[in-house]
């Protein structure tokens, strides 16, 4: 349950999410003031015809989401925004080692794809006994290749259990949805160029599923979400939509832009006179 | 059209539709991968596919959404998951890539539904992709085939092997030849061994042919070079039908990697294809032409029965043409051109062809021609004429295929009715070209109040944004293009060549070259009559030393289209043996044919009859006395040397018949400078030494000259030459050029040793004289003893004293009488020599010097006698000197002794003095 931001079209606690991007709702954060916009876009055509009568050649009726976010937190909005824009990588190890934007592997010793027991989809990474090594150069970079802050996320099966792992860089730690800073994690070392490797320096092989690289630091609150979820992330860029406003049976794929931050003063609650907060412009679209 | 389903018509019938598109591109490894999802999202912004009845071949565009991140189809950018097959460990291989299949599938639905049941629309290969803006363009199948060059010209439609025709190599020299292949000998015309046969390559070695074409056995095999060729049977003339020949050509020019292309042909139009080449162009140019001569077509059609598009020989529905389609109002926009031009329509055609079933005597096809017109059309736009002349050789050589042709090329231009271009409101991915559709007009009418039917000349399908829409161009009935007939009546149409053949010389009992001995050399008549199908243009004519010799590069004595060649430089008189080699071009190939046999002949000597009887050849120099002239300007064999004075200038040539041998005579004028110089041609010298002797020869030269005007000294040289005929040294005599008449003037010089050549010399003697003078007979000649003189006396040594001593005899009184040269004569004393003999006692210590004299002067013969004791023969002579004498002459020899020793008796001297003329 979103802890940080209560305030916004859902203030309570027990309502169903609004409109969740991969599991976290946007309720909280959407201001009630601009009044969030769904609008229609058609796939296809309708075209006038000698007589002037209009045909149709509709495919599709695509449904976007705008709206604008209530004053955030400054880095909150960071991580807000880089999960509206899609920013980061998602490797489902499905059918290669290549990730949802295309980063392979800069340098792998004995690792493969393969189809392994997956814990979502249809393979895994697997890093042989105590040489596997596997580097994604610059897969915590963000836009334009610069490096500041990562989460880690990835699914790693031991001794025939999957458990999941979230580190990120000021040291915030999740083991299986539970904040736990002291886990070890050891085999997972994202370099000061933003460079992430996993290694296996034990003595069996091992297996790894659904590694996620985010070039900011989640919300704290999103760690307890991530990390018990219960289908694989989204492909980034696009983005998984659920909620009330999804009214398909599926998962709506979708892609969003921050097209503006608003930078305001204010004071939320339990905090001081806050200088740089932000509202966020945000679009959603159906893919 | 294509076939439409239940499903699609009930679609079409809806008035709305969905509209799916996607883009399949083969990648390295050959699985087809489809753009709209291999990188995990729709990377196909939009594609263009378009195809006219002009145009061979349909063309595809599409425009791609080069990159998403990292995933990118640029195919430059090698770290690309999509370039790699998403396998990091596999080697670079760029997806979007030249020549990489593409397929092209649409999908038409109910309004609002996904995709469902995929309708392929276009397959060909990508011909160009541009990564700014990222499209890649592609043709469809026969893309390939536009590409295919025709390397090496086959005969077809020449020969059959187990009743399907086989395309046949022409025999070439050298050639490189693989098993299987059949091959059409070259030489080959009436009475050569490869006349109406074809052959095998049934093993090979090397591979590579001799370098000239074999004699073709009438069954078994022939080895040539490294490649063996076996009899298989005679060739044919009935013709084999096109769409075999098609196939053939299909089949005979892959390039490398490309798949086999199968020819479709629904029915058989039933035209029989004479043999002719195919000459080197591209397949598709190769095939189109030959489809279009009856006004059929040849393209990649999708063939429902199998699937796919198959290439398919076809000729438009022209009469009658089903309606495929009747297009309401609401299925087509605003029109966009709806017109007709007169530059396309023709109702009146001409065709010219060669009957082959009708022949002239010398087995020449009469040209016929075939009309036919449309008198509708020609009512209604006025007679629009065109004519298409059929070459000599092209495959139209029958009233039926004429009229076939004339009756295209009326029904394809007669009438156009209207060229009408709009587009429909929704994709119809149905049209195919030629189909016939009809358009209803609206409740008010517009452009039309009644339906229009026309065919398809052109159709273009866009997809973009989820939308499919078709354009069409319309016109008249099926055609095979309107403008391609019209292109060939302007332009008349390419010939198709005859297969190349060379011819060769009949064998041994029909010679069929005549040689004829020349003067060193000979002339060779090769007696040949061009053979109307033989491609001759010129022998290679050889000269060896033997009946077998090989005729190549060191035997070549000329290569010329002629059929007289002058053989020259030869040695006379030695036996020889003529080759001819019939050669000609393949294209740009040399093909050489057989060689003839072997003609032996003599080359041959200069007889008596050549000669001039003008010169007096008993003497030299050579025209020495310039009674030849081969030009009328210079005498002949003398030479100006100067370069300035030349003949006709500097030196005459006077045939005034005041010479004195014969009628010609020279003249030098002065004006010219002393570099005025004449020289004769080369004489050959002895000069006494090569011979064995001690004494050195003696040459006389003379000559007449008459001095014309002015004064100053001439030289005449003789400049002797050793055995290369350098220069060793020169004897000049000088003249004056004051006397006056014809003189004789006659001068001796003995040759210095070594001197095997001399040559005579004229020049002035100073550049400032100005005179003019004539030369006549020039004569050279070895002096040759003549007579011998003998003198002789009894001296008495001991007083120093000088005798003259007289011929006579040895005996005779010591006294001063000379004697007197007797006339006619003039020549020279040489060879002096005396004997000594004593009275008493041995010439000893007296030693005698004897001086010849003439006219009581002293020459320079002196030669001594004595100091060896003894009687006979004491010995002394001088064979180096001489002296000049003539008629009138007296000579004396003026003896002194010298006393040495002590006194002896006295001696006698007998003294042999030897004239030369």
């Amino acid at each position: 349950m979103p802890v940080s931001y209560s305030y916004g079209l859902a203030p309570g606690t027990s309502l169903p999410d609004w409109y969740a991007i991969n599991g976290i709702d946007l309720a909280p954060i959407a201001s009630a003031k601009d009044l969030p916009q769904e609008p229609k876009r058609d796939i296809g055509g309708v075209e006038d015809a000698s007589d002037g009568s209009k045909v149709v050649t509709r495919i599709a009726r695509k449904l976007d989401l705008t709206f604008t976010s209530i004053p955030l937190l400054s880095a909150d909005a960071v991580a807000f925004e880089g999960l509206i824009c899609g920013l980061g990588e998602h490797w489902s190890f499905d059918t290669s080692l290549y990730g949802s934007k295309g980063l392979g592997p800069s340098g792998t010793i004995d690792a493969i794809q393969t189809a392994g027991t997956p814990k979502f989809g249809a393979g895994v990474l697997r890093l042989s006994a105590t040489t596997g090594t596997i580097t994604f150069a610059g897969a915590a970079q963000g836009p334009g290749g610069t490096f500041r802050k990562y989460t880690v996320m990835v699914w790693r099966r031991e001794s025939g259990v999957w458990h999941h792992y979230i580190v990120t860089s000021s040291g915030h730690k999740w083991l299986d949805g539970v904040r736990a800073d002291g886990t070890s994690t050891t085999w997972l070392v994202v370099t000061a160029v933003g460079d992430v490797t996993i290694v296996n320096t034990a003595g069996a092989t091992q297996d790894y599923d659904d590694l996620v690289v985010l070039p900011y630091e989640i919300v704290d609150y999103w760690g307890e979400i991530f990390g018990v979820a219960t289908s694989a992330f989204s492909n980034l860029p696009d983005l998984n939509a659920s909620g009330l406003l999804v009214t398909e049976a599926t998962t709506r794929i979708v892609t969003g832009n921050c097209t503006s931050m608003t930078v305001m003063m204010a004071r939320p609650s339990g905090y001081s006179l806050q200088r740089d907060m932000k509202r966020l412009s945000v679009e959603i679209f159906q893919v | 059209m294509r076939t439409r389903s239940a499903a699609d018509q009930a679609v079409w019938s809806s008035g709305t539709q969905g509209e799916h598109l996607r883009v399949w591109v083969k990648d390295g490894g050959g699985t087809f991968r489809d753009l709209t999802t291999y990188a995990g999202f729709n990377a196909v912004k939009a594609c263009t596919i378009a195809e006219r009845i002009e145009d061979p071949h349909p063309t595809a565009d599409v425009t791609l959404v080069r990159q998403r991140d990292r995933l990118n189809f640029a195919p430059l950018v090698s770290g690309s998951a999509i370039n790699r097959g998403f396998d990091p460990f596999a080697a670079y291989s760029p997806l979007v890539q030249l020549n990489r299949e593409v397929k092209i599938e649409v999908s038409i639905v109910p309004a609002d539904k996904g995709p469902n049941v995929w309708m392929e629309i276009f397959r060909g290969r990508i011909d160009k992709w541009d990564q700014a803006g990222f499209t890649f363009g592609c043709r469809g199948l026969s893309g390939r085939l536009a590409q295919q060059f025709i390397k090496t010209e086959r005969v077809y439609s020449f020969a059959e092997v187990s009743g399907s025709a086989v395309p046949l190599l022409i025999f070439e020299p050298s050639g490189t030849y693989a098993v299987n292949q059949y091959i059409l000998p070259a030489s080959r015309g009436t009475g050569d061994s490869g006349a109406g046969k074809f052959y095998k390559v049934t093993a090979i070695t090397t591979g590579i042919a001799g370098s000239v074409e074999p004699t073709w056995p009438s069954s078994g095999s022939v080895v040539s070079g490294g490649v063996t060729f076996t009899y298989q049977g005679t060739t044919t003339t009935a013709g084999n039908p096109v769409e075999e020949i098609l196939q053939n050509i299909l089949d005979d020019n892959r390039g490398f990697g490309d798949g086999a292309v199968t020819l479709y042909t629904p029915s058989s139009p039933g035209w029989m294809i004479r043999q002719f080449i195919q000459r080197r162009e591209f397949t598709l140019d190769g095939i189109r032409k030959l489809a279009q001569q009856i006004g059929w077509d040849v393209r990649f059609k999708w063939r429902t029965s199998s699937s796919q598009f198959e290439l398919t020989f076809y000729e438009p529905e022209r009469v009658s043409p089903t309606v495929n389609a009747v297009f309401e109002t609401t299925d087509y926009k605003e029109i966009e051109q709806l017109s007709v031009d007169i530059q396309n329509i023709r109702n009146a055609w001409r065709v010219i062809y060669s009957d082959a079933s009708d022949l002239m005597p010398d087995g020449t096809p009469k040209r016929k021609i075939v009309e036919v017109s449309d008198v509708d059309s020609i009512v209604k736009y006025g007679e629009l004429w065109a004519e298409i002349a059929e070459e000599d050789t092209s495959q139209i050589d029958s009233d039926t295929e004429a009229t076939a042709l004339a009756n295209a090329a009326l029904s394809d231009c007669a009438e156009p009715t209207a060229e009408l271009k709009l587009k429909l409101t929704r994709g119809w991915p149905h049209v195919e070209l030629n189909d016939y559709y009809g358009f209803m007009p609206g409740t008010l009418p517009t452009h039309f109040d009644a339906a229009q039917y026309l065919a398809v000349t052109g159709y273009e399908h866009r997809y973009e944004g989820g939308k499919l829409r078709t354009s069409l161009e319309l016109r008249g009935k099926p055609t095979i293009g309107a403008t391609i007939h019209i292109e060939k009546a302007t332009h008349g149409t390419k010939p198709l060549k005859q297969p190349h053949q060379l011819t060769d010389f009949p064998g041994a009992t029909t010679p069929a070259i005549a040689v004829s001995a020349t003067v060193g050399g000979a002339r060779a008549i090769i007696d040949y009559v061009r053979d109307k199908n033989a491609h001759q243009r010129d022998f290679e004519y050889h000269v060896g030393p033997t009946a077998n010799f090989d005729p190549d590069g060191t035997t070549l004595e000329a290569v010329t289209q002629a059929t007289t060649l002058e053989l020259a430089n030869l040695k006379p008189g030695q036996d020889y043996y003529f080759k001819a080699v019939p050669r000609s071009l393949n294209g740009v190939r040399p093909m050489r044919g057989q060689p003839s046999a072997a003609v032996a002949f003599t080359a041959g000597r200069a007889i008596a009859a050549h000669l001039s009887p003008e010169p007096d050849l008993t003497r030299l120099p050579l025209n020495g006395g310039f009674e030849t002239s081969f030009d009328g300007v210079a005498a002949d064999h003398w030479k100006a040397i100067d370069g300035v004075s030349d003949w006709g200038a500097g030196w005459a040539l006077i045939s005034d018949g005041n010479g004195v041998s014969g009628s010609n005579y020279i003249q030098l004028d002065t004006t010219m400078g002393d570099t005025a110089e004449l020289q004769s041609a080369i004489m050959q010298v002895d000069d006494g030494y090569g011979v064995g002797l001690s004494l050195p020869s003696v040459y006389i030269l003379e000559w007449l000259e008459l001095a014309d005007y002015g004064t100053g000294n001439h030289y005449i040289d003789v400049q002797w030459l050793d055995d290369t005929q350098a220069l060793i040294s020169t004897d000049s005599y000088e003249r004056d050029n004051s006397a006056g008449g014809w003189l004789l003037i006659t001068t001796a010089f003995a040759p210095p040793a070594g001197a095997k050549y001399a040559r005579i010399h004229i020049r002035k003697k100073t550049a400032s004289d100005n005179f003019g003078i004539f030369f006549d007979q020039f004569r050279f000649r070895r002096a040759q003893p003549s007579s011998q003189l003998l003198f002789g006396s009894s001296v008495n040594p001991n007083t120093v004293q000088t005798y003259y001593l007289k011929p006579g005899g040895p005996y005779a009184a010591a006294a001063a009488i000379e004697p007197t040269i007797p006339a006619p004569f003039t020549g020279v004393i040489h060879s002096v020599s005396a004997y000594g003999h004593n009275y008493g006692g041995p010439v000893g210590q007296v030693q005698y010097t004897f001086t010849v004299r003439v006219n009581g002067v002293d020459t320079g013969i002196v030669f001594t006698l004595g100091s060896t004791s003894g009687g006979w023969p004491a010995l002394g002579f001088d064979g180096t000197n001489f002296a000049l004498v003539q008629a009138g002459d007296t000579i004396s020899v003026k003896m002194v002794s010298a006393i040495g020793g002590a006194p002896i008796a006295p001696a006698d001297i007998v003294l042999s003095m030897t004239l030369e003329r």
